[in-house]
């Protein structure tokens, strides 16, 4: 166990302490485990020059925004499915459902977002991923816990649809909305496939894009060098360092949010 | 639809979603049987029928993806399914609930870590100047190292070894739920009968889950074609497409790098989302033959 354990660990540490390790002892490779000598240099390096700071902000929009938008639609879509008196209830769920086992794939996704202009704009990013049908049939199985005769009654004393969802459903449904949400952020922090397809301008790259470029350069590297070729940049250090800091948020909030990630497993798997 | 016009309008907006995002790229597909000019439009695009699927069965490439591909999924689901059952028995036999809290925190961070990360890991653990090279490599080739990258017979290794790393802790969650459903009185009685950890694990722990293991291993058939495009997106390079380019990131190099054979490239999709379907419904047919379960 222990030994799964370290085997787990062992990636972080070797790159934590690649990050901070004095850049000659990398290159002669001593680092195994812990740092050889102690410099920030590579972390000066990755925040002052390769705008990660400007992309972390824009990954930072992307995520909040990207919540904001998943949890809006999300929600419109599965209070009413979610009671017995919407009529067309099965109907909807069924034109959701659908969308597991069917997808137009790449291309015509791609040119169809081409189609709407949405190109190289944010909302390429946020509003295609929004919602997916596993969200909303965890979101709705979790809606249906409430009784109807909640919204019945609110109906008598005058709220209309909206205001019943808005003060009643929503925050009774905090634990549904703190699992979707932690997901959801987790998988626009970590997305770079949208931005991939969709984002030419350099202005709206999330993080993850400039992280691979930084490792793609570094295997190009590795390429002139074998070819005997004697330039060299973007050392290990450098690149571990990015990874760190990439990584970061997602460590620190990680014990947070650890315990919404394993209630959303469960859902998920118990409604399939 | 007179009673509550405000339900209707609320999931208007989500099935106008839908439909917008999901089911029109369906239609999209159509475009397979063009030559689709995205200048010409539909009705100006030259009708092909299914000369594209015809093209793609003598498509050079055509074999070396859809090997690639299936041998991925392959291996990943050969040595990946082990692991997660293996990991939550040990998980079950630790005492310290403190412990075991806490080892399980640590197995499920690398499914949080994105891919990027996770190729990132993988070069600089694999890179000339390395761990991996300069504590098993170089001692034994006089100092020269295995550039694991830019070999194409090590990719697959590559690409299976990181994919348990990453996902070994996080699909073992369904197997302690299936154990922690175990009544600890089978338990108690194992151990008056005189069995020892070992045996109680072999005897009743192994049995009850087997079901559980059984639908995911079926399932996890029917996703067989399913390889995620990120990951062999990031990994690969041309020094590697012998064994790394798959269907999805051929797909991906026709139609959207190249920018002029988006019929085709739709075509060749189309093909390996009909195989996968098929597989995932034959695989839930099976399973509800088998053991009563199924997905759907």
């Amino acid at each position: 166990m222990l030994v799964m354990m370290v085997a787990m660990l062992y990636p972080f540490v070797y790159t934590v302490s690649l990050s901070v390790s004095r850049p000659t002892a990398v290159m002669a490779g001593k680092v195994r485990l812990v740092p050889v000598g102690f410099t920030l240099s590579a972390y000066q390096h990755v925040l002052t020059q390769s705008g990660l700071v400007r992309s972390f902000l824009v990954s930072a929009f992307y995520v909040v925004s990207g919540t904001a938008s998943m949890l809006a639609l999300c929600s419109l879509l599965a209070y009413p499915v979610s009671l017995r008196v919407f009529g067309p209830r099965s109907a909807v769920m069924l034109l959701v459902l659908i969308t597991m086992l069917f997808d137009g794939g790449m291309i015509p996704t791609y040119l169809w977002i081409r189609t709407l202009g949405m190109l190289d704009t944010i909302w390429a990013i946020i509003i295609p991923s929004a919602m997916n049908a596993w969200y909303v049939i965890i979101y709705k199985t979790f809606l249906q816990q409430h009784p109807e005769s909640l919204r019945e009654s609110a109906l008598i004393d005058g709220a209309n649809d909206l205001t019943i969802l808005l003060r009643i459903i929503l925050p009774l449904s905090m634990p549904i909305i703190a699992t979707l949400s932690v997901f959801h952020m987790v998988y626009h922090w970590n997305s770079f496939f949208p931005a991939l397809l969709y984002l030419r301008n350099e202005d709206l790259m999330p993080a993850q894009m400039l992280l691979r470029r930084a490792l793609a350069e570094a295997t190009n590297i590795e390429e002139m060098l074998r070819e005997g070729s004697e330039t060299l940049t973007l050392p290990l250090s450098v690149q571990a360092a990015f990874v760190v800091v990439i990584v970061f948020p997602v460590v620190v909030v990680y014990p947070f949010a650890q315990r919404y990630f394993t209630k959303g497993v469960m859902i998920g798997a118990i409604k399939g | 639809m007179r009673r509550y016009p405000a339900l209707y309008v609320m999931a208007g907006i989500g099935v106008a979603w839908f439909i917008v995002f999901k089911y029109v790229p369906m239609a999209g597909v159509s475009i397979s049987l063009l030559d689709y000019r995205p200048a010409a439009g539909f009705a100006g695009s030259e009708w092909l029928g299914l000369e594209n699927f015809a093209r793609f069965f003598r498509d050079p490439f055509a074999f070396r993806i859809v090997r690639n591909t299936f041998l991925l999924a392959f291996h990943s689901l050969l040595w990946g399914f082990a692991p997660p059952i293996i990991l939550a028995l040990l998980l079950n036999e630790l005492y310290s609930q403190r412990f075991k809290r806490i080892a399980q925190s640590v197995s499920y961070l690398p499914h949080f870590v994105s891919t990027v990360v996770v190729v990132g890991l993988i070069t600089m653990l694999t890179a000339g100047d390395g761990v991996i090279n300069n504590l098993f490599v170089k001692p034994f080739t006089a100092g020269t190292p295995i550039l694991f990258m830019t070999r194409p017979e090590w990719f697959r290794p590559l690409y299976v070894a990181s994919g348990i790393w990453q996902e070994m802790g996080w699909s073992s969650i369904i197997y302690l739920a299936a154990i922690s459903g175990i009544d600890p009185q089978l338990y108690e009685a194992a151990k008056i009968d005189g069995a020892n950890r070992i045996q109680a694990m072999f005897r009743i722990t192994l049995p009850i889950i087997t079901p559980t293991i059984m639908v995911l291993l079926i399932l996890n058939t029917g996703q067989l074609l399913r390889v995620g495009f990120e990951k062999v997106y990031l990994m690969y390079n041309p020094a590697t497409f012998e064994t790394a380019d798959v269907i999805a990131t051929y797909v991906y190099r026709v139609g959207i790098i190249s920018g002029v054979d988006f019929s085709y490239a739709t075509a060749i999709g189309l093909f390996e989302g009909g195989v996968s379907l098929v597989m995932v419904v034959a695989a839930n047919y099976i399973s509800r033959c088998i053991t009563g379960q199924s997905v759907f």
